[in-house]
């Protein structure tokens, strides 16, 4: 054992603290970047070498730089970060929904119904008024507009998640470009030793990002790779290639856009809509953009239409019956709709007024220019207006016109409270998981400042150290003068 | 559990999150006065609310109609009643001339009188509310009794909604 050993094991200590102080340094630096995992460094003793007989060691080396990351709590976060982008989605778009059928806060299309049925009560007061005729259509007028401002607000729901993909899938392809680039840095550094945590944590929060736009699995690779799925099984990321989504508008789907996929490595995309829109609600940003304008806004449009279709027919079937003031008969009071009596796709969008003037309105039940009757018939209008009061069988079983319009207000209510509940129980379920990773690869200050110290202290004995070797060697330099 | 400075913040920052959410709910139902202000606050008691606001609607609307046909039946009261007067006249009238004692100059002025009272009840016949007769049945917009006393109505009733399925002439 010579004296320079003693200097050997004072430098492999110098650079081992100051490899400990680097990494607390980086920690106490990135306590407050998302994403970040806590690093720490293993050290171990050096070789252990045989001194006179007694193994006597060789130092200290660092074995390796870890970061603390908990494999399951990562799946768990992109999983919960699928839900929640899924369910937001859908929140805000039945939010828009529900506000069109919200009569607590302005009056819609409910007023407007009860308000033209009562017109026809005000008509069956004075059936030959000219004011009550007015005002019949004045308020059938209000009922057609209502129902084509619902129609082309919900309509306009879905177009805007229709365009909003764009930006959607955009979004996603960078991200997946991203995440191959990485893999490909990763697996070159990783190839040469050690492990590239700083871009492991810019990957796996880059994979939590994703998760919330398309719901994915993924899998490591011994190679330091990542390979990213759909849940289907359609590539994303294959090490350092990269998937790409693309927009196609589809006849089949009134020209929206199908969205398609050209996994790495194949030539033509496949058409992955239904797969991405899923069955649950846990599918990410574009899941639930998908759903928003495929199947949760349709309800509401079929309903108004039925709606629309059954105030129509009710209406003209009656007004049919009735003789106007110039005892014109067999007139239909809203522009009929075509086909199937009960439903017609799109009619609330159709509904006119079949009728100009007032004196068309046919309020009397047998011809008032006929001998023997007059224009104080107010048999039809008095039929007519009690329309209202009668249970007509629809979707939903046998409900009045404006008992099904409630009905309907209802349902966007529940609608709104599913996806709200959703969205909060998967909200804070990353609150809570995020709450474990902080715990688990979370930065803690005064962890990191004890270890400074710690390390410090080490380092200035390593010096001593150094400093002791470098007297003794003087100490026998000046032996030999 | 290991507590780090960035959990404890992200913890309290989700908790006000919530309380402000909480407050602004609240905020809400106070500063509209009502519990329910969007559909989704509740569903179902939503559904039964817009029902009887649909309900209330009606009832507002029968309680017009009843004021029209209060106004129609007193009106034909009034005129019935005067009517009466009328008839109790010409009654008396011929009560009076039947027996024997007047003479033909007293019986012409009392032939002017009833011809007269004839008059005054097809005038009454002929009452109008805004413009319409009364008593013309479906004929409203023509005088049912013409100069002569011929009634030129119809028999019909005028009926009005009262209450949801319930329905009461007013003529």
């Amino acid at each position: 054992m010579s004296v320079s050993d003693i200097l050997q094991i004072g430098v492999t200590s110098l650079f081992a603290q100051k490899t400990a102080l680097m990494v607390t340094g980086e920690n106490i630096a990135n306590v407050n970047t998302p994403g970040y995992s806590k690093q720490s460094v293993i050290l171990e003793p050096g070789r252990t070498n045989l001194e006179n007989g007694f193994p006597v060691g060789s130092g200290v080396r660092v074995a390796s730089i870890n970061r603390a990351y908990d494999g399951f709590l990562q799946q768990q976060l992109v999983t919960a970060n699928s839900a929640y982008g899924g369910y937001n989605t859908q929140q805000t778009a039945l939010q828009r929904v529900q506000q069109l059928f919200n009569e607590f806060s302005t009056d819609g299309l409910g007023k407007s119904l009860n308000d033209f049925f009562n017109s026809w009560q005000d008509l069956a007061n004075n059936p030959s008024g000219q004011a009550e005729r007015q005002a019949v259509l004045a308020q059938a007028q209000t009922v057609i507009s209502s129902f084509h401002q619902l129609n082309s607000s919900l309509s306009l729901v879905k177009s805007d998640a229709n365009n909003s993909l764009q930006g959607e899938t955009s979004d996603i392809n960078d991200k997946l470009k991203q995440i191959a680039n990485l893999n490909e840095q990763i697996s070159q550094l990783e190839f040469q030793g050690g492990t590239a945590n700083e871009m492991r944590d810019s990957r796996d929060q880059l994979l939590r990002d994703l998760a919330g736009k398309v719901a994915i699995t993924s899998r490591d690779n011994s190679n330091g790779t990542v390979t990213v799925t759909l849940p289907q099984g359609a590539t994303l990321v294959d090490g350092n290639k990269a998937a790409t989504f693309s927009l196609q508008a589809d006849p089949a789907n009134a020209g929206f856009y199908a969205v398609m996929l050209t996994p790495p490595g194949a030539s033509a995309p496949q058409d992955v809509t239904a797969i991405l829109a899923g069955s649950g609600s846990n599918q990410g940003e574009i899941g639930g953009i998908l759903q928003v304008r495929d199947s949760l806004v349709k309800p509401f449009l079929d309903g108004l239409d039925e709606l629309a279709s059954n105030l129509a027919t009710q209406i003209n079937t009656q007004h049919f019956l009735g003789f106007d003031l110039n005892g014109a008969t067999g007139v239909n009071f809203f522009t009929p709709p075509s086909g199937s009596p009960t439903l017609t796709p799109g009619y609330s969008s159709l509904i006119d007024l079949n009728i100009i003037s007032g004196d068309e309105i046919a309020a009397a039940a047998k011809d008032p220019t006929q001998p023997g009757n007059g224009t104080g018939d107010n048999l039809n209008a008095l039929d007519i207006a009690n329309l209202a009061n009668i249970a007509i069988p629809m979707s939903g079983g046998a409900s009045t016109l404006d008992g099904f319009y409630n009905s309907l207000v209802s349902k966007s209510g529940v609608a709104v409270q599913g996806a709200q509940r959703g969205a909060t129980q998967s909200q804070s379920s990353i609150t809570q998981l995020g709450q474990m990773r902080d715990s688990a690869s979370g930065v803690s200050l005064d962890e990191e400042l004890t270890k400074l110290m710690t390390y410090q202290k080490a380092y200035e004995g390593a010096a001593k150290v150094i400093n002791t070797g470098s007297e003794m060697l003087d100490t026998i330099l000046a032996m030999i003068r | 559990m290991r507590v780090t400075e960035n959990s404890t913040m992200k913890m309290v920052v989700a908790m006000l999150n919530q309380q402000q959410e909480r407050v602004n709910t609240l905020q809400q139902q106070v500063s509209s006065g009502s519990r329910i202000n969007a559909p989704s606050d509740d569903p179902v008691s939503a559904q039964q609310v817009l029902n009887l606001k649909g309900l209330l609607a009606a009832t507002d609307q029968y309680s017009r109609n009843i004021q029209t046909g209060t106004t129609w039946l007193n009106q034909m009261d009034s005129s019935m009643s005067n009517m009466n007067n009328v008839l109790t006249r010409a009654k008396e009238l011929a009560t009076q001339m039947a027996n024997g004692s007047y003479s033909a100059g007293d019986r012409r002025s009392a032939a002017v009188e009833v011809i007269q009272l004839r008059d005054q009840m097809i005038s009454l016949g002929n009452t109008q509310i805004a413009g319409k007769y009364v008593f013309g049945g479906f004929v409203s917009d023509q005088p049912p009794f013409d100069a002569t006393g011929n009634f030129n109505g119809t028999e019909d009733q005028v009926n009005i909604q009262v209450d949801q399925g319930s329905k009461i002439a007013i003529n």
